[in-house]
C-alpha cells in the first residue's frame, strides 16, 4: 500500500476567527515495508498527519494517497471500512482510547467488526497476546485497572488483532520504562522483520526511535523540513536545533569521536554497534 | 465530527463592546427584549433597529458573522411567514413580526460575540442579585453554571477520541449510508457515562485537595468595573421603554407615527 501526501494542508476551525493551521503544503511518501519515523516538537501537527492517512481526518487543502483511495476535502469516503481494514492506529493515551469492560472484548472488536469468524477470533486473541507479551490471565480483567505498560500492550494487541497491512502507533513510549520501551522496540522491529509490514512511528523520543527507524520525517511549525534516511537527516544537527528538534545523543556522541581520531566512523544506531566501533580505534 | 464546532461564540478581539460590563449588557438585552415584543408602534421598532446597528458597528465584529446567525433562523422565519398567512394576517404586521425576530437574533449574537461564557455567568450572578434576599444560592448556581460550561470541551474532546478508536477499528458510522450520525451518538452513550463519572471524580478530588469548598466568599481574577458606558448604554434602553410607554400605555404617539409610516412604507 502506497501513501502518498500531495500538497495537504490541515487547519482546525477553518474559516473562524480561531482558525489554527496544523499543516501547511505538505508532500511526502511513505515508504513500503519499512519503519517510518514522524518526529517533530509538540504542536508540530504529527498526530493531526497519521489522522488523515486513516481518513479520521480530511485534509483542507490537497490529497492524500493511501493505496486506491484518494482523501479529499468533504468528498465522503468510499469503502472506508476497507481503508480502515489495512490501516491499524494506535492512538496517544491508551487509556483514553478503552470503552469496553474486559481486555478480551477490547481486542476482539476489531475483528468482529471486519468480520472475522467466531472461532478464529479466539485462536487470534491468544495470538496476539504471546505476540505482546502478556498472560493469558489478563483477558477478563477491566482495561483500567491495568498498569500503564500492560495498557500499552492492550491497546497494541487489539490493533494486531485484525492483522493490518500498515500499523501506526502514536507516541507509544510514551509512560513506559526502559524495559517497556525495550520490549517494544523488539516487536516493533519483528513486525517490519517477520510480518512483513509497513511501520509509522510517530515521537518526540528521538533517542528511542532512532534505534529502529529506516526513513524519518521531521516536521516543525506544520512543515517538512527534512526527510529521507536517518543516517543522513541527522547528521545537519545544527540546523535541525535550529528548528526546535532534538537529535538523538549517540549522534552528538559519534560526531565528537569523528573530531577527536579525525576519521570516519561507520553509522551506528545503537549503544552495542558503537561500542564494538570505539573498540576498533582504542 | 465535533473538530470544527466553536463551543462558545465568542469573538476573540477588543473593542468598545467587549469592553463593557457583561451585566450592562444582559440588563440591556432583557430591556431590548421586552421593548420590543410588546411595542407594535414603527417608531420605536425604527429606533431600536437603528441602536442594534450603531452596536454592531462598534463591536467589530465582521457583519458575515451576524448575517450567518440571522440566516440559521431562516426556517423559524419561514414557518411564521406561512402561520400568518394562514390566518390572514396584513402583510404590514408580518413584517414588522420578521423585523422583530432578526432584531433579537442580531441583538442578542452581540451578547454572545462580545462576552465569553464565564462573563456570562458572571452577570447570570449578578442578575439573580435579588433572589438572593429569598435565600436562593446564587453564587452556587453561577459557579455551577460555570463548571458546567467548562465540562463540556472536556468531554467533547472525550467523546472523540472514542469515536476515532471506534471508526479505526471499524465501526464508522459518519461514512455509514443512512442516519449514520445518529447511530454514531447512540453507540458513544454508554462508554461516555463511565468515563464522565470518572472525570467528574477526578475533579472532585482535585478541587478537595486545594481546600475548595462552596460556601466560603470567593474573589476573582478578573473584576469587571462598571463604567460610564455602561450607564450610558442603559439610559438609553430606558429612554426608548419611556418613549414607548409614552406613545403606546399614554397614547401621545400619533405624530412621529404618522410622520415614518408615510416616510417608510408610501
Amino acid at each position: 500500500m502506497k501513501i502518498k501526501f500531495e500538497d495537504v494542508s490541515y487547519s482546525y476551525l477553518y474559516g473562524t476567527p480561531l482558525q489554527k493551521d496544523a499543516l501547511k503544503n505538505v508532500s511526502t511518501e511513505i515508504l513500503e515495508g519499512k519503519i517510518n519515523g514522524i518526529i517533530g516538537p509538540s504542536g508540530s501537527g504529527k498526530s493531526t498527519m497519521i489522522e488523515l492517512i486513516n481518513g479520521l481526518k480530511l485534509p483542507t487543502k490537497g490529497i492524500v494517497y493511501v493505496g486506491k483511495h484518494k482523501l479529499r476535502n468533504n468528498i465522503r469516503i468510499i469503502g472506508a471500512n476497507k481503508l480502515r481494514f489495512e490501516i491499524g492506529i494506535v492512538f496517544q493515551n491508551p487509556e483514553e482510547q478503552f470503552f469496553l469492560k474486559t481486555v478480551k472484548k477490547e481486542i476482539e472488536f476489531g475483528m468482529k467488526y471486519f468480520g472475522y469468524k467466531t472461532d478464529r477470533i479466539d485462536e487470534r486473541v491468544k495470538k496476539d497476546l504471546k505476540m505482546v507479551g502478556l498472560n493469558k490471565d489478563i483477558l477478563y480483567r477491566n482495561p483500567f485497572t491495568l498498569s500503564g505498560g500492560e495498557k500499552r500492550k492492550v491497546a497494541i494487541a487489539s490493533v494486531l488483532a485484525f492483522n493490518p497491512k500498515i500499523i501506526i502507533l502514536d507516541e507509544p513510549t510514551n509512560g513506559l520504562d526502559s524495559t517497556g520501551k525495550e520490549s517494544l522496540v523488539r516487536l516493533i522491529k519483528m513486525l517490519k522483520e517477520k510480518y512483513d509490514k509497513t511501520v509509522i512511528v510517530v515521537s518526540h523520543d528521538v533517542d528511542t526511535l532512532y534505534r529502529f527507524v529506516d526513513n524519518v520525517i521531521i516536521l516543525a511549525n506544520g512543515k517538512i523540513i527534512a526527510q529521507g534516511n536517518k543516517y543522513e537527516v541527522f547528521k545537519r544537527t545544527d540546523y535541525l536545533t535550529e528548528n526546535g528538534v532534538k537529535v538523538p545523543k549517540i549522534v552528538y556522541f559519534i560526531q565528537k569521536m569523528e573530531k577527536k581520531i579525525s576519521k570516519k566512523v561507520k553509522d551506528v544506531d545503537n549503544v552495542i554497534d558503537l561500542i564494538k566501533e570505539i573498540n576498533k580505534y582504542v | 465530527m465535533y473538530d470544527n464546532i466553536l463551543l462558545s461564540r465568542y469573538f476573540p478581539i477588543k473593542s468598545k463592546m467587549h469592553n463593557m460590563d457583561p451585566f450592562c449588557k444582559m440588563l440591556c438585552t432583557l430591556l431590548f427584549i421586552i421593548t420590543l415584543l410588546i411595542s407594535n408602534s414603527l417608531t420605536v421598532i425604527f429606533i431600536l433597529s437603528l441602536v442594534t446597528l450603531i452596536m454592531m458597528l462598534r463591536s467589530n465584529v465582521p457583519f458575515r458573522l451576524y448575517f450567518k446567525s440571522v440566516a440559521k433562523t431562516v426556517p423559524i422565519i419561514l414557518i411564521i411567514i406561512i402561520v400568518t398567512l394562514l390566518f390572514n394576517v396584513s402583510y404590514l404586521i408580518i413584517l414588522a413580526i420578521l423585523i422583530k425576530v432578526v432584531l433579537i437574533v442580531l441583538y442578542t449574537s452581540i451578547l454572545t460575540f462580545t462576552s465569553t461564557p464565564t462573563e456570562i455567568t458572571i452577570g447570570l450572578e449578578k442578575i439573580f442579585f435579588p433572589l438572593k434576599i429569598i435565600g436562593v444560592p446564587t453564587s452556587k448556581l453561577a459557579l455551577e453554571i460555570t463548571m458546567g460550561i467548562r465540562y463540556i470541551p472536556i468531554l467533547m474532546e472525550q467523546i472523540e477520541r472514542i469515536r476515532k478508536t471506534q471508526a479505526s477499528r471499524g465501526v464508522d458510522y459518519e461514512n455509514a449510508r443512512f442516519g449514520g450520525r445518529m447511530f454514531a451518538n447512540i453507540s458513544m452513550i454508554e462508554p461516555m457515562f463511565r468515563l464522565s463519572n470518572k472525570r467528574s471524580r477526578e475533579l472532585y478530588t482535585a478541587m478537595e485537595l486545594r481546600m475548595y469548598t462552596v460556601y466560603n466568599k470567593r474573589t476573582s481574577y478578573r473584576t469587571i468595573h462598571w463604567n460610564m458606558k455602561d450607564t450610558f448604554l442603559l439610559f438609553l434602553h430606558l429612554i426608548i421603554l419611556a418613549i414607548f410607554i409614552y406613545k403606546e400605555v399614554l397614547g401621545y404617539g400619533s405624530i412621529f407615527d404618522n410622520f415614518f409610516v408615510r416616510w417608510i412604507w408610501f
